[in-house]
C-alpha cells in the first residue's frame, strides 16, 4: 500500500501538473485575444449611445417594504413583479398600477432571492434557511391572513443565493447555493434532479451567488461564485462542468445571459462587469469604472441585466450608482443613481421587462423602481 | 506493510488511514482536472480569436428593436410606452412618483 508520504508527494506533482496546464491554458487564451469588443466596435465606426438628460426616467416608485429589498424578478408575461425584502415578506406588485397584489409573510424572514414561475401563478424564494420555498399565488390565505407553502425544496447544505424556473417549465427550477453546488429540482415532487458541483472536480470551489439560464437553449445555463469564476452547465450533465472562464479577480455577484444566448455579462466585487462568449470562452470585454478621485475603496457590482438588444448593460453598485453601459463602446453613458428621483441607497437587484421597455432596480432603501424611456425615439 | 509518519499507537494509525484516503481522493481530483485542463488546451488549438465573432455579434444586436435605445431599429410596439399612459400626461408631470 502506497505510503502517505508517497501519496503527498504524488499529490504535490500533480497539483504542479495542474497548475502548469492552468498557466499554458491562460497564455493561449491571451493570443487569441486579439481585440476586444470596444476597440473592434470603434474600428467599424460606431458611435456610442447618447441620451438626453430626460430620456430614461423613474416612472414609477413601488413602496411597501420595510426593510432592505435584496432581490426581484418579473413575470414573463404581465406587468407583475416579485420582490423579496429584509422584513421577511415577498410582494407582489403590479408594476403598472403600482398596486400591491399579494404580501407573503415567509417563515424564514432571511430570504435572500426570489423568483416568478413562467406562467405567473406561483412564486419562489429561497435564502439563508438552505431551502427554496414554493407558493401557489391562486391558494388561500389561512386564518391570520397568511399565504400557505406549496412545497419546500430542501437539501441544500447551505444558504440558497438565487433562483430561476427554467423558461416554459412550469415545474422545473435551479437554485444556487452557499453550499458550492447548483441544483436543478422538480418543483412537483420536490426533489433534487441534478445536483451541479459539489463531489465533483469541476464544481465551484466556494459559495455560488447567481444563476443564469440561457432562454435560447434552456439546457444550459451559467453559475457566478465567490471562486471568482463562472462556470456553463448543461442540465443533462451534471457531472462535469461545460466549461469554466477565469478573468474576475474576485467574487461573482451576478450572472446573466446576454439576449442573443451566446454570450453572457457577469458583476464582480472587482468593481468590473466583464462579457464572456459562451462557446468559445474568450472574455470579450472588460466594464472597468474610473477610479475614485478621493482614492475611496472601490465599489462593487452587485447586479446586472441587459436591455433586449444588448446594447445596454445596466449595472448597480455598492454604493448606489447605477451605471448604464454602451455594451459596445463599454462607455458609461448614464448614472441612474445620479438622476432626478433615484434611489437614496444601494442598488441590490435589477430586472428587465420581458418586452424590454422597463428596467426595474431595487434597493436597500426599500423601495423599487421602474425605469423607461420617455423621450423622442429615432427609427432607423 | 509500511505505514509511514503516525505514531506507533492504535489512534495514530487510524488517522494516518483517514489521512492516506483523503490526500488518495484529492490526488484522484486533482488528476481529473488535469484531464479536463489538456482537453481544453486541444479545443483551444480549434478556436478561433475574438475578432471572427465580433462582426455577426454586432449585426444581431442592431437588428433587434430596443425600447430603451434613443435610437433603434423597427418594429415600434406601442406598449412600450404603457408606462406613461393613465389619467395624467406623465411627459409633462415631473412628478414621477405614483
Amino acid at each position: 500500500m502506497a505510503s502517505v508520504a508517497g501519496l503527498k508527494e504524488k499529490h504535490a506533482a500533480a497539483t504542479a501538473s495542474v497548475n502548469s496546464l492552468r498557466e499554458r491554458l491562460r497564455q493561449r487564451r491571451e493570443m487569441l485575444l486579439d481585440t476586444d469588443v470596444a476597440r473592434y466596435s470603434k474600428a467599424q465606426g460606431r458611435a456610442p449611445v447618447s441620451f438626453n438628460s430626460t430620456d430614461l426616467v423613474c416612472c414609477r416608485t413601488l413602496q411597501g417594504h420595510s426593510g432592505k429589498v435584496y432581490s426581484l424578478d418579473w413575470t414573463p408575461e404581465k406587468n407583475w413583479i416579485v420582490s423579496a425584502s429584509q422584513d421577511g415578506r415577498l410582494i407582489v406588485w403590479n408594476a403598472l398600477t403600482s398596486q400591491k397584489t399579494h404580501a407573503i409573510k415567509l417563515h424564514c424572514p432571511w430570504v435572500m432571492t426570489c423568483a416568478f414561475a413562467p406562467n405567473g401563478q406561483s412564486v419562489a424564494c429561497g435564502g439563508l434557511d438552505s431551502a427554496c420555498s414554493i407558493f401557489n399565488l391562486n391558494s388561500q390565505v389561512d386564518r391570520d391572513g397568511n399565504m400557505p407553502v406549496s412545497r419546500i425544496l430542501t437539501g441544500h447544505k447551505g444558504y440558497v443565493s438565487s433562483c430561476q424556473y427554467v423558461p416554459d417549465q412550469e415545474t422545473r427550477l435551479i437554485t444556487s447555493s452557499g453550499d458550492q453546488t447548483c441544483v436543478l429540482w422538480d418543483v412537483t415532487t420536490g426533489q433534487r434532479i441534478s445536483i451541479f458541483g459539489g463531489e465533483f472536480p469541476s464544481g465551484h470551489t466556494a459559495d455560488v451567488q447567481s444563476v443564469s439560464i440561457n432562454s435560447s437553449n434552456t439546457n444550459m445555463f451559467v453559475s457566478g461564485s465567490c471562486d471568482a469564476t463562472v462556470r456553463l452547465w448543461d442540465i443533462r450533465i451534471a457531472s462535469r462542468a461545460v466549461r469554466t472562464y477565469h478573468g474576475h479577480e474576485s467574487d461573482v455577484n451576478s450572472v446573466k445571459f446576454f439576449p442573443d444566448g451566446h454570450r453572457f455579462g457577469t458583476g464582480s466585487d472587482d468593481g468590473t462587469c466583464r462579457l464572456f462568449d459562451m462557446r468559445t470562452g474568450h472574455q470579450l470585454q472588460v466594464y472597468s469604472r474610473e477610479p475614485d478621485r478621493n482614492d475611496n475603496e472601490l465599489p462593487t457590482v452587485t447586479s446586472i441585466a441587459f436591455s433586449i438588444s444588448g446594447r445596454l448593460l445596466f449595472a448597480g453598485y455598492s454604493n448606489g450608482d447605477c451605471y448604464v453601459w454602451d455594451t459596445l463602446l463599454a462607455e458609461v453613458v448614464l448614472n441612474l443613481g445620479n438622476l432626478q428621483n433615484s434611489h437614496d441607497g444601494r442598488i441590490s437587484c435589477l430586472g428587465m421587462s420581458s418586452d424590454g421597455s422597463a428596467l426595474c432596480t431595487g434597493s436597500w432603501d426599500k423601495n423599487l423602481k421602474i425605469w423607461a424611456f420617455s423621450g423622442h425615439r429615432k427609427i432607423v | 506493510m509500511q505505514v509511514g509518519g503516525g505514531g506507533g499507537a492504535g489512534g495514530g494509525d487510524a488517522a494516518d488511514i483517514r489521512g492516506r484516503h483523503r490526500i488518495q481522493a484529492e490526488l484522484k481530483k486533482l488528476e481529473q482536472e488535469a484531464r479536463f485542463l489538456e482537453e481544453e488546451l486541444e479545443e483551444l488549438q480549434k478556436t478561433d480569436k475574438v475578432s471572427s465573432a465580433l462582426q455577426e455579434f454586432l449585426t444581431a444586436m442592431e437588428s433587434k428593436a430596443d425600447p430603451l435605445l434613443p435610437v433603434t431599429t423597427g418594429p415600434v410596439n406601442q406598449s412600450w410606452d404603457r408606462w406613461f399612459e393613465g389619467p395624467q400626461d406623465l411627459r409633462r408631470c415631473k412628478c414621477w412618483f405614483l
